[in-house]
């Protein structure tokens, strides 16, 4: 049988009837951006590696762990995995930092972005819808969403980082989710992700 | 604080960077709060955005997906039981059946493969274990076996044939790929036996003579091998490839005696 025009969600099902094939398959088609985004949390290939793999074993062990009902897999996946890329991170810095200047990193990342040949093309689209709503941030304010999202710190440890009060880094928070949230709208994205 | 007040920091509950009293205040009041619930869950739904602006991994190392195949035949999770955190008990005689929702010719290997396995489970149970082991490496071949026939049925393929060196005279290999993509696989036959420490490490090599490897292996008793394996950018990028005797487990250069070589 031809898994091939099967949607992530319908192979999660197989998943729980231990379905190596449809394993296989959802690996190929989200291993890059598991290792993507663990990437940009521990900036390692290697520990990203081990993210991957972790996240696919437990996907494997416990598919139920996906509920469709929550929106749609690629997302949930991604998610999983930034949480235990932050997990690792967190458990290998007591105060989690960067090499580089924050907000710097997610500027270069943004530049030299390439779809591969065989990217979903709503993956694709909302990776490009993004994209572009932070590059209409101020980087103060893409500097503090990328602490948060991929650095996985809180609004004190963002503040104590940056040497700013917290009130001002609550409030550039609140800005670049609200600027986020318009320009997504504005490029005709649903917030209900289908 | 008011719905107000906490709509004032969703935003941020929702990136996980609240902390405190606020994150205490918003946690408490959401339990209670159907309106703000909603607010949340939309609040979720922009940040869960934020995971596609990181950009998909140029390559990842090509043993990654044996690795993580390889994990999950190893699980051996009770088939009726509901999921649950227990970890995998030592196997008795009622193994688990394998699924015959395979593909035929690979339920048809399981079932032979899994009788056997019944067999030695007459016997002493730590030969089971053993075999378990096993059965897992065997399903693992049979999936990259399955990679490489779909290889070979891709419009496009190429044939290279790869030369023996003095090292092994009588060696011959064919490489199949399709130039524009990145999965090939090797087929070679008379490869020298090699002691238990020692693999065949097959290496691709670019225009400037840098090599990547494309994998580890060992040759049957008869001589004979195959590997399937991804590359990390398109093959045409590379010029030529090479097979050398290396440690087991690999090198992350040629190190050793080459056996097998060729241009793409």
């Amino acid at each position: 049988m031809d898994y091939a025009h099967l949607s992530d969600e319908q192979l999660v099902i197989l998943l729980a009837q231990k379905d190596e094939q449809a394993l296989s398959l959802l690996y190929d088609r989200h291993a890059r951006h598991v290792v993507g985004i663990s990437m940009a949390v521990l900036r390692d290939q290697s520990q990203a590696e081990d993210v991957a793999q972790d996240v696919f074993v437990k996907l494997w062990r416990q598919p139920a762990s996906y509920d469709a009902g929550r929106g749609r897999f690629a997302p949930w996946l991604l998610s999983v995995a930034r949480h235990r890329a932050i997990d690792l991170l967190r458990s290998q810095h007591g105060d989690v930092s960067f090499d580089q200047p924050a907000g710097e990193a997610l500027l270069f990342t943004l530049a030299d972005d390439a779809a591969g040949p065989d990217e979903e093309a709503w993956l694709a689209e909302r990776r490009r819808a993004v994209r572009a709503a932070l590059v209409g941030l101020p980087a103060a304010q893409r500097q503090v969403i990328e602490l948060a999202y991929f650095g996985g710190m809180t609004q004190s440890q963002i503040a104590g980082h940056l040497h700013e009060p917290l009130g001002t880094i609550k409030t550039r928070l609140r800005l670049a989710m609200h600027k986020l949230r318009d320009a997504l709208a504005a490029g005709g994205l649903e917030l209900e992700l289908p | 604080m008011t719905c107000d007040e906490i709509r004032e920091n969703l935003d941020i509950y929702a990136l996980g960077a609240l902390d405190g009293g606020d994150l205490r205040e918003v946690a408490s009041h959401l339990a209670t709060c159907a309106d703000c619930r909603a607010e949340a869950q939309r609040a979720e739904k922009a940040v869960a955005y934020l995971a596609f602006a990181a950009p998909p991994a140029p390559r990842v190392s090509a043993d990654l997906k044996t690795r993580v195949l390889a994990a999950a035949h190893n699980e051996r999770t009770p088939q009726a039981r509901p999921s649950s955190g227990a970890p995998a008990r030592r196997p008795r005689l009622s193994f688990r059946w394998p699924s015959f929702r395979l593909a035929p010719a690979a339920a048809l290997a399981s079932l032979v493969i899994a009788l056997g396995v019944f067999a030695w489970a007459l016997s002493l149970q730590g030969r089971l274990e053993r075999q378990a082991s096993e059965i897992a490496q065997l399903q693992v071949r049979s999936q990259q076996y399955r990679e490489m026939t779909d290889l070979l049925t891709t419009p496009g393929l190429i044939e290279r044939v790869m030369a023996a060196t003095d090292t092994a005279p009588r060696a011959t290999a064919l490489m199949y790929l399709v130039p524009s993509g990145t999965k090939a696989c090797l087929l070679a036959r008379d490869l020298p036996t090699l002691p238990s420490n020692q693999a065949y490490q097959l290496w691709l090599i670019d225009a400037s003579g840098q090599r990547t490897s494309g994998g580890v292996f060992r040759a049957r008793s008869d001589g004979s091998a195959w590997l399937v394996f991804d590359a990390p950018r398109p093959l045409s990028t590379f010029a030529a490839a090479g097979v050398t005797i290396e440690p087991a487990g690999g090198s992350p250069g040629p190190t050793g005696a080459r056996v097998l070589g060729g241009n793409l």
